[in-house]
């Protein structure tokens, strides 16, 4: 009897995704805006995996940024907003890499250790440019000239110009 | 990277960290002055961009590469499959070929020329199922099923199954086809069908459809677009999985100076700060991957169905931590994984290593571990590199011992030499032959007494004489001859070098003289001369353990039939016969048989059955390729059809059953 590969996420790995997914929905519960697209985003982060697709779990993260996105246009604290950015990112990378590793593998061979290392470096990464950023947002008061924004938006242009073209 | 490339990314790198500063160093800014207008219209446009990205991001297919499953037997083929692909496509050429094939084998089963077929089916008077008769005949109309045409079968469909069942149909009413006890066709199929067109389906087939979604298919080997690397070289790849991530900080930006809210461009912030992350994993180069693979067989020398464990450790020998790696070991082509997984992730620091275990089921032949195949990614997870890991790898050989009551029909074309097997010449022997007048020079032991008591007659018997017979068995070893009922089951190739292996120790015990050759377009011919004794029979069975021509890879090089099957002629020795162990894939093994007997080499058949009986496809196969058994059989060429479930001495004893009555 031959063994049948199970390519489905391991549990780990969508506990990781819902945990930091919920994290996610902070800003939406607290200013009671979005939440409804958030949970829909969650649960589409959760279907793609169960479905083992990446375009259902990449909608599922467009949900929960549809959520941080609203919580913000509806004045949410910048620090919630930025917590709750901090468990999108992690949310989504946690999902797409352990999807990625049971693709090339098998749930029977998607060993912790690994996953963790990835999804701890993420966060530790997204969690030190939060900061940074924040704590230089709430220290710094004065009003900024537009021309700032010109140059940043011209500079996320190039860059995301760049990543679509390699 | 191109130079130009670099430029613009370190351009937009630089203006992008300004522009950070600037936000949170607002001073800095002082000398710059921009309207409102522009930097609203500024925002819009990088809204459009952000949206344009996720669009072609959630359109493009992710071009992953794409992993074997070793789990499961090489490249292995499944007859028939590719006429179902046609089925399920509508292919416009089905109808056409269904033909073809129609006319060949009504021809075949039922006795008629190809003109009559081609008039029966025009005719829709070849079958009695409305369906079948509709799918040739333009005046037949079949019923239609009670479900709307829109929600049920298409016609098409259903008529091509009818035309499949009503062959088999055809089949079974003239006893050319038997039936297993699900009642469904039995028999082998190949990869070519009756019309002579090649109609393959590899294990890839299959592994497109592995996964539900269907976004990450899985291929066994080969060197298509996103599959796994050839050993010594690598494939590296920038995955890319960031840039939705840098699309989304560029809408928050963009929302964010439209609407004026400032916390969302802290958002935004914080998102390019990520993707100036990604940006500096897809701006390194990719890291060798300096591993050691090492395994551990439980035992070299196994019992054939024996379960045999294998260890297999993973070193990182390199000076770099893996955070990454994803590993799945080269099981030998030919075993299936019968407990534990051949792949394992890890995350190596310099020197340390990782260990998995997982068992196979032993099977006939010598089997040789393939390198390893490792991805290794980064901790950004941009940049990947797959390769293979090349180590010298164990093998461990499965080699039952043959039985010696394991007996193939053999031809009654016999050498000069004393032997075992009947003459169609009288002498000396055990098997009456014939009776002759008496001759004062014969024995008395060979006069016919009764005869000579009752009619007062005298007369000499004689017997079969038992002769040594010249044997070369061929073995099919052409890549149309890899295939198997299902992807779990051994290649109709594997078998046939089991039965070779078989038989050359049962000629040998009966004193015959036994040679080995193979058809195949692999560049080493495999051709060993009759002979016997102890020695010829190692040297036997070492080529056919050993010989590349019979084992995977298969040679890329196409098999020439008519190359192929000449070369081979001209060693058979003229007093040689042939037991030919080949699973009838195609017309061309048809043919060489009948070119064989053309010069007087007689034939033995020896045919793995390859074929199943799960799709149309598959049962189409198998009844092309009953066609090809009865066309040997009524040309009076032995045919010993093995079955996949059933041990060889079954079905060489139930051959020798068949010819004796």
């Amino acid at each position: 009897m031959t063994v049948d590969v199970d390519h489905s996420p391991a549990t780990r790995t969508v506990g990781l995704a819902t945990l930091a997914g919920l994290v996610a929905l902070l800003p939406a519960l607290l200013v009671g805006r979005g939440l409804l697209v958030g949970v829909a985003g969650l649960t589409g982060l959760a279907f793609g995996l169960r479905r083992r697709s990446f375009r259902v779990l990449h909608a599922g993260a467009l949900g929960l940024y549809g959520s941080l996105l609203t919580a913000g246009l509806a004045g949410a604290a910048p620090f919630v907003l930025v917590v709750g950015t901090v468990g999108g990112v992690v949310a989504w990378d946690a999902a797409e890499h352990g999807l990625g590793v049971v693709t090339h593998l098998s749930r029977a061979a998607a060993s912790p250790r690994p996953e963790l290392v990835h999804v701890l470096g993420t966060a530790a990464v997204t969690l030190v440019v939060a900061i940074v950023s924040y704590v230089v947002y709430v220290t710094v008061t004065a009003p900024r000239p537009t021309a700032v924004i010109v140059v940043l938006l011209a500079g996320v242009l190039a860059l995301v110009g760049w990543l679509g073209h390699r | 990277m191109s130079p130009p490339g670099r430029i613009a990314s370190g351009i937009g790198l630089a203006v992008a960290a300004l522009g950070i500063v600037l936000v949170f160093v607002p001073g800095l800014a002082t000398p710059l002055t921009t309207s409102d207008i522009v930097v609203v219209a500024l925002g819009l446009v990088a809204l459009g961009v952000a949206l344009r990205a996720l669009v072609e991001g959630f359109t493009e297919r992710p071009g992953s590469i794409q992993t074997p499953s070793p789990e499961y037997r090489g490249d292995v083929r499944i007859p028939g499959t590719s006429f179902d692909q046609s089925l399920a496509a509508l292919d416009p050429d089905l109808r056409d070929r269904l033909e073809a094939t129609c006319v060949t084998m009504l021809e075949r089963f039922s006795g008629v020329t190809p003109d009559e077929a081609s008039d029966r089916l025009a005719a829709g008077t070849w079958t009695d199922d409305e369906d079948a008769a509709a799918f040739f005949a333009a005046d037949v109309h079949a019923g239609e099923g009670w479900l709307p045409r829109w929600l049920g079968e298409p016609t098409v469909i259903r008529q091509a199954r009818a035309v499949v069942a009503a062959l088999e149909t055809t089949a079974r009413t003239t006893g050319s086809l038997e039936t297993d006890e699900t009642g469904t066709a039995d028999g082998l199929s190949t990869d070519e069908g009756l019309a002579g067109r090649p109609r393959a389906s590899t294990s890839r087939d299959r592994a497109s459809g592995a996964g539900r979604d269907d976004e990450a298919g899985h291929a066994r080997s080969g060197e298509t677009d996103g599959a796994f690397p050839r050993p010594g070289t690598v494939h590296d790849r920038r995955t890319g999985r960031w840039r939705g991530v840098t699309a989304l900080a560029l809408l928050t930006v963009g929302v964010g100076v439209v609407t004026g809210h400032s916390s969302l461009l802290l958002v935004g912030v914080v998102g390019v700060g990520l993707g100036a992350f990604a940006a500096y994993g897809r701006a390194g180069t990719h890291e060798a991957l300096e591993l050691a693979v090492d395994r551990v067989v439980e035992t070299d020398r196994p019992a054939r169905g024996d379960t045999v464990r294998i260890t297999v450790t993973v070193r990182n020998e390199g000076d770099r931590f893996h955070p990454d790696l994803r590993v799945l070991d080269g099981v030998p082509p030919n075993l299936v994984v019968v407990d534990g997984s051949p792949r394992h992730a890890a995350a190596l620091r310099p020197g340390e290593a990782t260990r998995f275990t997982y068992s196979v089921r032993a099977e006939h032949g010598a089997h040789e571990f393939q390198p390893a195949m490792v991805i290794g990614r980064d901790l950004t997870g941009e940049r990947e590199r797959a390769t293979r890991v090349d180590e010298p790898e164990p093998a461990f050989t499965c080699r039952p011992s043959p039985s010696v009551s394991e007996r193939v029909t053999l031809r009654s074309k016999t050498s000069n030499y004393a032997g075992q097997l009947a003459a169609e010449t009288g002498g000396s022997g055990l098997e009456f032959h014939a009776t002759r007048d008496y001759h004062p020079s014969d024995p008395l032991s060979s006069i016919d007494w009764k005869r000579l008591a009752q009619h007062g007659q005298l007369a000499a018997i004689e017997f079969r004489e038992e002769r040594m017979a010249k044997v070369v068995l061929v073995v099919d070893a052409r890549p149309v001859a890899h295939v198997a009922p299902t992807l779990n089951e051994r290649s109709a190739l594997a078998r046939g070098v089991e039965a070779a292996d078989v038989l050359v120790h049962a000629l040998l015990d009966a004193n015959h003289r036994v040679g080995l050759a193979a058809l195949t377009a692999h560049p080493d011919p495999c051709w060993l001369t009759p002979g016997s004794g102890t020695d010829h029979r190692v040297r036997a069975r070492e080529l056919l353990l050993g010989h590349p021509a019979l084992s995977l890879p298969l040679p890329d090089d196409p098999f020439v039939p008519t190359v192929g099957f000449r070369r081979l002629r001209r060693q058979l020795p003229t007093d040689s016969q042939v037991v030919f162990v080949t699973p009838l894939c195609d017309d061309a093994a048809v043919d060489f048989v009948r070119t064989l007997e053309a010069v007087e080499t007689p034939v033995t058949v020896v045919s793995p059955d390859p074929t199943g009986a799960a799709t149309p496809g598959q049962r189409l196969a198998a009844l092309e390729r009953h066609a090809r058994l009865a066309t040997l059989r009524n040309s009076r060429v032995p045919v010993h059809d093995w079955r996949v479930d059933e041990p060889l001495e079954l079905a060489l004893a139930r051959e020798q059953r068949g010819a004796q009555s």
